[in-house]
């Protein structure tokens, strides 16, 4: 007995090795789907939780700027003693700080004429194997020594520049008009920097990455680099709670101290409990798990498909079967373990394919995942997963037609004559059967009424195919539009943020004297303030009623103004007042005309709002820049407001090589004038934006591609049965005198109407998947959802187009058979 | 003196149409005795393979009971009747039906398999066996398309006497054969008969018909039984009657 059973199942899988290769790929794939992203998740999130010890985490990371004069290692340690020992400031355990500034270097024996490289120097006010709040930790060699031209780079530092232990570089020591390289310093170690650690806020607060990190005691950092004091400080206190609520007291000590002038530019919270970077980090994978399980489900509604086929097409086979004794868990038997065998063989190759897939893929994105994984890795997770549901999905899949298909009678089975005795009965089939349209339409027609069961799988994966690719493409479409009103917004192609305090004159006068310049803007961008009623949704900063300040320059054209409310600077760049983004303006409920109460560097001040921008992307304040300098004690020692950084309009429209050509010239200019300065590309810095945007589209259109080819499987298979089934109905047909593209166009119609059917089912759906992607990815509260029309239009042309071919195969096989053949059928 | 394989009492088969309900047997009563080489013949829709269906359990009566070899099997439980059925009855199919993914020898071995008779080191000896006695014995390792139509139809004589059953059922056996092969499969099933085993076939062929010698008449849901000598001289009555009546009418 389980001889012939597992016979006829090696048999019938080996004997339509097609059917087999279109079914096992199928599983394959969602295997494959699930095994990689499953493991990509768990790589990460591993990875990550091994990184981020949370006794380490700092709650507040606040970030500082010291305008005027220079504070030593010493002033720094004196300064966070006076912090912890402030009696307005209750719950601290442990205060660090850190100088991270940019530095010029290049391996010393790298030719004379050779470019320099820019990365970041860090340095603490903790020595190196005592630094208690997100330390690097030591991988090879050993700590500097201070004073003896010593320093340690990340490992992957060394790695992205092929340093090693023992090699040397030199660097461009820039003040004081003049430039100098400077005496080689010795790599003598290499450190994991795990925690997410962002520069000055002044320089735009990004995130420093790995590959630009370079370690020196402080001295060595401040007499190299030429910085004026701490970039941040790094605060633990007893809990997060704590640490919220000390958020303007410490601000307030920082302003207050009576020593050093520090300003305070803002402040980001992490729980160490509830890591923020795990929170993003997981958010993005658990989107794409989800699509890999939808992808596996949608595989095994293939396996539901081809089964039925069997069993429809074997139905003879299993009455004949059931003949000569086979009971019906035989047959169940039978055709349950072939969906096994597919799910078996589609499962080993889809595991053996994704287990290096999904390892080379964890390393290459572990630092968009701000990690670092060094080895190859396998998930026993992810493979657990996968084959578990490799395996089950499609036993799963088959029971229900293989426990419909084999409750067949010995009778049915072998008197089925392709044509029920009630068909066209129903009052749908009457009704088709009265209008005005070909015959073979109306066959088409009243068919895809008759099979509405069996088309209903293939229908619904057509239709979550349809709503996956047509709700991308919206969510996707949303962002392209805000993108660009958010691009357009900006007139200038280069940000220039000097290091340490500079003449702004010097600057812009060295700025402006460089050929394909047209205008320089000061500025001050990267302070935080506080604005009373306002709860940020930032995940870094949930609650917190910190906004970011932007100084403009109301006069100048840097900025495009787009007012929904009020007129702001249009009429007169010095009124006095602020503007607000639209997305503000909404959070707090308050328009032109209104006044709010704002915190900046300690003190409150009123403002009143003179205008909202329609801009929605971020919650932003526009101050006059040297209103806000003066507010956030960035002043000289005249009290003059400094500007924190310049942006430089080029002459015409200027691409991202010809900007970066033009930045090199600014370079070495400012640097011919003894001004280091750091440099963005502005349409870099878009187009960067752009393609990480379009990998992500990439990713889910890839999900809803494979679920159109899934379903177009479905279809041809769902097809190709009643092709099969409906001989005698074909014969009739051509015996009475259709022709080959009568028939043709009746199962072509067929499979058009399952798709059009689908699409229309995936209107609705669209929409609600495209909203709840965009909430999924964090994107709700940014992006202006639009659902632009023609989104329908291309979800339609493209489901027409699938299953149109998904239809001609069996169409045309179908045209193919001779009324002689069909007629021996049976 | 037989004794009787095959009791059926009062066999009525009704099925309901658009048009009421079509009765296809009426009140059948008949005997079949072991052994008995018996054709069942009769026009198109006249309910022979509703009978052949009746007695072998793959249908069930409107009325009626049928007994085989003492077992009632009418509205008998399902499963049992699938079991009993491998070990008792063999069918023949017109268009053969072999399983076409599975080599000859295992199409044999399958009634084996699934009615559990036999050992299972046992079954393909028997069924080599079984097809050395139909002469296809070198076809053993080859799938059913290989093989001729007469060939195929000998495979699925030697499936139907895998499990050495009393009763053998053929629905047109030679339907879809030549003159040649026909013969063959008409040749085996009378030896088969010799050996004790019952043989029923519904059959169009005039010359099988004449050589069997037990007909059933299917004709307006009744059966009638005959045997070749009484058909006969019935044929001879007949003819003789017509002869007469027109010598009648030229005197």
């Amino acid at each position: 007995m389980f001889r012939t059973r597992t016979r006829k199942i090696w048999g019938d899988v080996l004997s339509r090795k097609g059917r087999t290769a279109l079914v096992t790929i199928a599983i394959m794939i969602g295997v494959f789907g699930v095994v990689t992203l499953v493991s990509l998740n768990d790589l990460l999130i591993s990875q990550l939780r091994a990184d981020l010890n949370p006794d380490f985490v700092a709650h507040t990371h606040a970030y500082i700027d010291l305008p005027v004069g220079q504070a030593s290692l010493a002033d720094n340690q004196a300064f966070l003693d006076r912090l912890q020992a402030n009696p307005g400031l209750t719950g601290i355990e442990t205060v660090e700080g850190q100088a991270i500034n940019f530095v010029a270097w290049k391996p010393v024996d790298a030719a004379p004429e050779s470019e320099f490289n820019r990365s970041a120097m860090l340095a603490y006010t903790e020595p190196f194997g005592a630094i208690q709040l997100e330390p690097p930790t030591l991988n090879d060699g050993r700590y500097p020594e201070i004073g003896t031209n010593e320093i340690v780079v990340d490992q992957r530092f060394a790695d992205a520049y092929n340093l090693a232990i023992g090699e040397e570089m030199v660097f461009l020591q820039v003040g004081d008009g003049t430039a100098q390289v400077t005496e080689p310093y010795t790599i003598v170690g290499t450190v994991f920097q795990s925690y997410f650690t962002i520069g000055s806020l002044l320089g735009g607060g990004n995130n420093i990455p790995p590959e630009e990190m370079i370690f020196a005691n402080y001295a060595d950092a401040q007499a190299l680099v030429g910085f004026n004091g701490l970039s941040s400080i790094y605060v633990r206190y007893t809990d997060y709670d704590t640490a919220r609520a000390g958020e303007n007291p410490l601000s307030q000590a920082i302003i207050a101290d009576p020593e050093l002038n520090y300003g305070t530019l803002g402040a980001w919270f992490d729980n160490p409990d509830d890591s923020f970077i795990l929170g993003q980090v997981q958010s993005v994978t658990t989107v794409l798990n989800m699509l890999a399980v939808i992808s596996m489900v949608v595989s095994g509604f293939l396996v539901v498909n081809v089964i039925n086929t069997i069993v429809v097409e074997q139905k003879q086979q299993i009455g004949v079967m059931k003949s000569i004794g086979a009971t019906r868990f035989d047959n169940v038997f039978i055709y349950a373990g072939m969906a096994f065998v597919y799910g078996i063989v589609g499962t080993i190759i889809g595991v053996l394919i994704a287990i290096p897939v999904a390892g080379l893929m964890a390393q290459e994105l572990a630092p968009f995942a701000l990690t670092y994984i060094a080895d190859f890795r396998v998930s026993a997770t992810g493979v657990l997963v996968g084959v578990s549901m490799g395996l089950l999905v499609p036993i799963l899949a088959a029971l229900i037609p293989v426990f419909n298909g084999t409750r067949v009678t010995i009778l049915e089975a072998i008197s089925d004559v392709g044509i029920s005795s009630n068909w066209g009965q129903s009052r749908f089939s009457r009704f088709i059967g009265s209008l005005p349209l070909p015959i073979n339409i109306r066959q088409a027609l009243s068919n895809v009424v008759q099979k509405k069961g069996r088309l209903a799988l293939t229908g619904v994966t057509l239709m979550l195919a349809a709503a996956a690719f047509m709700g991308v493409t919206a969510v996707f479409a949303s962002i392209g539009s805000t993108l660009e009103e958010i691009f357009d917004k900006f007139n200038y192609e280069v940000i220039v943020v000097p290091q340490g305090a500079v003449s702004q004159d010097a600057i812009i006068t060295a700025l402006s004297a460089v050929d394909g310049v047209d205008n320089v803007y000061p500025g001050i961008a990267g302070v935080q303030v506080g604005l009373e009623g306002y709860a940020s949704i930032e995940p870094f900063n949930e609650g917190s009623n910190q906004v970011f300040g932007i100084g403009t320059d109301p006069a100048t054209n840097e900025l495009d103004f787009i007012y929904d409310d009020g007129t702001g600077w249009s009429e007169d760049p010095t009124r006095e007042g602020i503007v607000l983004t639209r997305s503000l303006a909404d959070a707090i409920d308050k328009g032109a005309g209104d006044s709010v109460t704002l915190t900046i560097g300690g003190a409150a001040y009123d403002y009143e709002i003179i205008g909202v921008d329609s801009f929605t992307f971020q919650d932003l304040i526009y101050f006059d820049w040297r209103d806000l300098g003066v507010k956030a004690n960035r002043v000289d020692s005249n009290g003059m407001p400094l500007p924190s950084s310049f942006t430089v309009d080029l002459q015409g429209d200027r691409g991202i090589v010809e900007t970066n050509a033009i930045i090199d010239v600014l370079r070495d200019d400012l640097r011919a004038n003894g001004i280091e300065a750091d440099f963005g590309n502005q349409p870099e810095t878009e187009d960067e934006i752009a393609q990480q945007l379009n990998v992500f589209s990439m990713i889910f259109n890839l999900t809803s591609a494979v679920m159109a080819a899934v379903g177009a499987i479905g279809l041809l298979a769902t097809l190709s049965m009643a092709v099969f089934e409906r001989q005698k109905e074909i014969g009739v047909m051509r015996s009475i005198g259709a022709g080959s593209g009568t028939i043709v166009v009746q199962f072509l119609v067929e499979g058009i109407l399952v798709g059009v059917l689908a699409w229309l089912v995936a209107v609705p759906f669209s929409y609600l998947l495209a909203t709840g992607l965009s909430g999924a990815l964090g994107f709700g509260d940014t992006f202006e959802f639009i659902y632009p029309p023609e989104v329908l239009v291309i979800g339609l042309v493209g489901i027409v187009i699938i299953a149109t071919i998904a239809s001609i195969w069996p169409s045309l096989s179908a045209a193919r058979s001779t009324v002689s053949n069909i007629l021996r059928y049976q | 003196m037989s004794e009787p394989l095959i009791e059926v009492r009062n066999l009525t088969k009704s099925y309901q149409t658009p048009a009421g309900p079509l009765s296809v047997l009426r009140g059948v009563d008949l005997t079949i005795n072991k052994g008995e080489f018996v054709a069942l013949v009769g026009p198109s829709g006249s309910g022979k393979t509703t009978f052949l269906n009746m007695i072998t359990g793959i249908d069930q009566p409107t009325n009626g009971e049928v007994i085989v070899d003492g077992v009632n099997i009418t509205h008998a439980n399902a499963r049992k009747l699938t079991k009993w059925r491998a070990r008792n009855v063999g069918i023949i199919f017109q268009f053969f039906q072999l399983l076409p993914t599975i080599s000859v020898v295992n199409n044999v071995i399958a009634p084996m398999d699934f009615g559990s008779v036999w050992k299972p080191r046992e079954r393909r000896d028997r069924a080599i066996t079984l097809l050395d006695t139909f002469g296809i014995k070198e076809q053993a390792d080859k799938t059913p398309d290989m093989l001729s139509g007469g060939q195929q139809q000998r495979v699925a004589l030697a499936r139907a006497l895998a499990n050495d059953p009393m009763l053998i059922i053929g629905d047109e056996p030679t339907g879809n054969l030549d003159r040649m092969s026909a013969a063959n499969v008409f040749d085996q099933l009378s030896r088969l008969c010799a050996s004790g085993t019952t043989v029923i076939v519904v059959t169009h062929d005039r010359e099988l018909v004449r050589q069997i010698p037990t007909i059933l008449e299917i004709k307006d849901g009744m059966i009638g039984h005959t045997t070749i000598e009484a058909a006969a001289k019935r044929r001879t009555q007949e003819l003789e009657a017509l002869r007469t009546q027109s010598i009648g009418q030229e005197a």
